[in-house]
Order: structure tokens, then C-alpha cells, then sequence
């Protein structure tokens, strides 16, 4: 049996009067990937943003049950808006949150960057990279700190092929290092990751 | 505190790189300034330099209010700020960095050229001083009220008139108080009472905006 870490009790969220979801009550295990996946408007992103902590939702709450008091600071959350400041280079956004985790280390920043292919872009303002390219950047978020749980909105939104594989590499060591991966994707995932929770919002 | 540093030092980072952006107010300061000296210069000397403080005054405040807007859109738009309030321990910290730059970079190259604009002018030295040290108390709590109302305004489409509605009326006390200073300076009365209830203010808006600040960042989030 899995060790759960958050659990939600009965969550609902209205919206100018409308119910985006209701009474939904979903578990995130650890070392395992959940993927809230639902058609357009089903409230995925929303959902995620309940977990996260932005959203307050109507009805219902999100638990911490891991144990870990510090389990939602160092939460890594990478949004529909990717959270880099345009005028600075990868290198210096990267710094910038690093210091927000408390850690300051030039090597994982570094690391970070190299796993995602982008060293030659290292010092380039992020205003000047393309679409896919900054969202290789916000992935990069994830391998700064050592966080136990990732929580990404669309991560294969704009990606390449390329880009997919080194995303899925770092999701499984992440998932190795019991870590927990909450995702939203269009479609259910099989055949990538071993432990997958598919979880549709209709 | 390493937090609070490395904050200020990416927002002037920022403004360094944003390119001619910074000296926008000090040509606003300018403008305002010429405009109304053209356009009085057929007073009196002594009327005109009674109010030539008082207008710098306002000019200093209504540029205070063109900026405020600014303080969190840009992190608004994409979407640092929700990174910068989910599950922060020190956000009211944080938040007094972020008022404490954009003032740095907004309002105090202001502050820092009015003594000097009004010295121009033909007003005394000691009137430009109180002038300086009224702006210097003055402009922080107009930018820790308006940072306030800007947060609770953030996430509309069109609010730029909204936060000037909010913030003008509670800029009038420290209106009254500034110029009120200048102007007994000007006339050799005493000052004092007016530059210490103008600091009372400040101290009391110090200690509100953060909290108040906080709250009103996670509820536009929403």
C-alpha cells in the first residue's frame, strides 16, 4: 500500500455561480505520478490550483497526511504562466528562485540547465528564447532543490520530442527518490512512467 | 534577510534592463513643474514662490499615483507573482523588499531632485530641506498605501482608474501634513509637529501594509 500524502475531502469549486467540479476526492501517493487529465474546462487546472494552495475551493479541503511539515513550502509548482522574469537570463531567474528554497548552489542551476539541453542559452534573457525554449526553462525549475513534490500544469505543452524524453527521465529519477509528480495532460498516460494514477475530471 | 536583499537586487536588475523606463518620473516631475511656471508667471513673485513647493509637492504625489499600478503587474502577467505568495513563510518580508525597491526606483530619484529643483526656483535653503525630508517620509507611505490597493486591484481588467479612486482619498492627510510643513517653513514658522505626526503615519502604514498586503495578494490570486 502506498503511503498517501495529501488527501482532499469532498472538494467543490463554483465559479459566478457555475460548479466547475464537485465532490472530488483524490489521494497523491508517494513515488507516484498523478495525471488529472479531462477534456477542455473540466477544471484541471483549477483542481491543481486547489492542491497548490493559490485557489480556495468552494467546499472541501486538501490535507497534508505526509508527515512533513515543509512538504508544501518546498513544493515546485510550474503554472500555466511560467513564472521567468523576461528581462533576466535562465542562469539569473534560476539563482533568484533558488534563494526563495533557501539553497544556493551554482552546480544544480547548472545541471539544470545542461539536462535540459540548453547550456548555450544559459546567459540569454529569457525574452529572447522561443515558446518551447522557455518552457524548457520553467522545467527547469524542478531539479534546483531537492522538493518532494512537483506539481506541473501541461508539462508536454510546447515540448519537443526531445524535450518529452528528458522531461520523462527526470520525472522517473524524481519518482525513484520518493518523490510525487501531480500532472494535468489531455489523455491518460500509459506505457511511459510504472506508476501512474490516470484521474479524469469530467 | 538574504531573501529581502536578493529581492531588491533583481528588481534594479530589472529596472537597469527594462531600458529608459526609470527617468519617466523625473520628466513627469519636470513637466509638471515648467507647466506651472509658465503658466503663473504673470503673479505676483512672492505668490509664485509661496506655491512653488506645494506644486512640487503635488507633482511628487500624483507621480506616486502613476506608479503604484506597476508595483505587481509585471510579476501579475507571467506569473512569478503566484510563485512569490504560495506557501511563503517571510511574505510580508517579501513584500516590504518589493515596496521598498519599486519606491527605491519609482519615487526617490523624484524625491532626491525636488530640494534641488526648488533651490533652482529661488526658494530658500531651509524650505528645500523640509521639502526633501517631507517627500522622504511622505512618499514611502504613499507607496505602502498605494501597494495596498494596487494588490486588491491586480487581477482586473481595467483598474487603472479604480486604484487612483481608492488611494487619493487617504493620500490627503499626507498631503495636508507635507505641504502644511513646507509651507510654515517657508514662513519661518514651526515645522516639527507636522514632520513627527507624518512619521507616526508612516510607522503605523509600516506595520499595517504587509499583512494587509499578504491578504489582499492571496485573495486576487484566487
Amino acid at each position: 500500500m502506498q503511503e498517501k500524502i495529501i488527501t482532499t475531502n469532498n472538494l467543490t469549486l463554483y465559479r459566478n455561480d457555475t460548479a466547475i467540479f464537485s465532490n472530488i476526492s483524490i489521494d497523491i501517493l508517494k513515488s507516484q505520478i498523478t495525471n488529472i487529465y479531462g477534456h477542455n474546462g473540466s477544471g484541471k487546472t483549477s483542481l491543481l490550483k486547489i492542491l497548490v494552495g493559490i485557489t480556495e475551493a468552494t467546499n472541501g479541503e486538501v490535507k497534508n497526511v505526509s508527515g512533513d511539515v515543509e512538504l508544501f513550502n518546498r513544493t515546485i509548482y510550474i503554472g500555466h504562466r511560467y513564472g521567468l522574469k523576461n528581462n533576466l537570463s535562465i542562469n539569473e531567474n534560476l539563482m533568484y528562485l533558488q534563494s526563495f528554497y533557501g539553497v544556493n548552489q551554482q552546480q544544480l542551476i547548472d545541471k539544470a540547465i545542461d539536462i535540459y539541453g540548453m547550456t548555450k542559452y544559459k546567459n540569454t534573457l529569457v525574452k529572447y528564447l522561443s515558446h518551447g525554449q522557455q518552457k524548457r526553462a520553467s522545467l527547469m525549475k524542478t531539479l534546483i532543490t531537492n522538493s518532494k513534490l512537483w506539481i506541473i500544469d501541461e508539462p508536454y505543452s510546447a515540448l519537443d520530442d526531445e524535450a518529452i524524453e528528458m522531461f520523462n527521465e527526470t520525472a522517473k529519477n524524481h519518482l525513484n527518490n520518493n518523490g510525487s509528480l501531480i500532472i494535468t495532460n489531455h489523455k491518460p498516460i500509459t506505457n511511459i512512467f510504472p506508476n501512474v494514477i490516470n484521474f479524469k475530471l469530467n | 534577510m538574504n531573501q529581502f536583499y536578493s529581492i531588491i537586487t533583481k528588481e534594479i536588475t530589472l529596472a537597469a534592463r527594462s531600458g529608459y523606463e526609470l527617468f519617466f518620473p523625473i520628466l513627469y516631475l519636470f513637466i509638471i513643474i515648467i507647466f506651472f511656471n509658465i503658466s503663473i508667471s504673470y503673479a505676483g513673485k512672492n505668490i509664485i514662490l509661496e506655491l512653488i513647493p506645494l506644486m512640487i509637492w503635488i507633482a511628487c504625489l500624483l507621480i506616486c499615483v502613476l506608479n503604484i499600478e506597476s508595483i505587481f503587474k509585471d510579476d501579475y502577467d507571467d506569473g512569478s507573482l503566484e510563485i512569490f505568495v504560495i506557501h511563503n513563510e517571510n511574505l510580508e518580508i517579501d513584500i516590504l523588499a518589493k515596496i521598498f525597491s519599486h519606491w527605491l526606483l519609482s519615487n526617490f530619484p523624484v524625491v532626491l531632485i525636488a530640494p534641488f529643483l526648488s533651490l533652482l526656483l529661488g526658494l530658500d535653503y531651509d524650505t528645500s530641506i523640509v521639502l526633501f525630508l517631507t517627500l522622504l517620509i511622505g512618499t514611502p507611505t504613499m507607496s505602502l498605501l498605494g501597494s495596498i490597493a494596487a494588490a486588491l486591484t491586480i487581477s482586473l481588467k481595467k483598474n487603472k482608474i479604480l486604484t487612483s479612486i481608492v488611494v487619493l482619498p487617504l493620500y490627503i492627510p499626507i498631503l495636508i501634513f507635507g505641504t502644511s510643513a513646507v509651507n510654515n517653513s517657508f514662513f519661518n514658522m514651526d515645522y516639527f509637529s507636522e514632520l513627527i505626526l507624518m512619521g507616526i503615519i508612516f510607522f503605523i502604514f509600516l506595520l499595517v501594509t504587509p499583512i494587509a498586503c499578504s491578504k489582499a495578494l492571496r485573495i486576487s490570486l484566487d
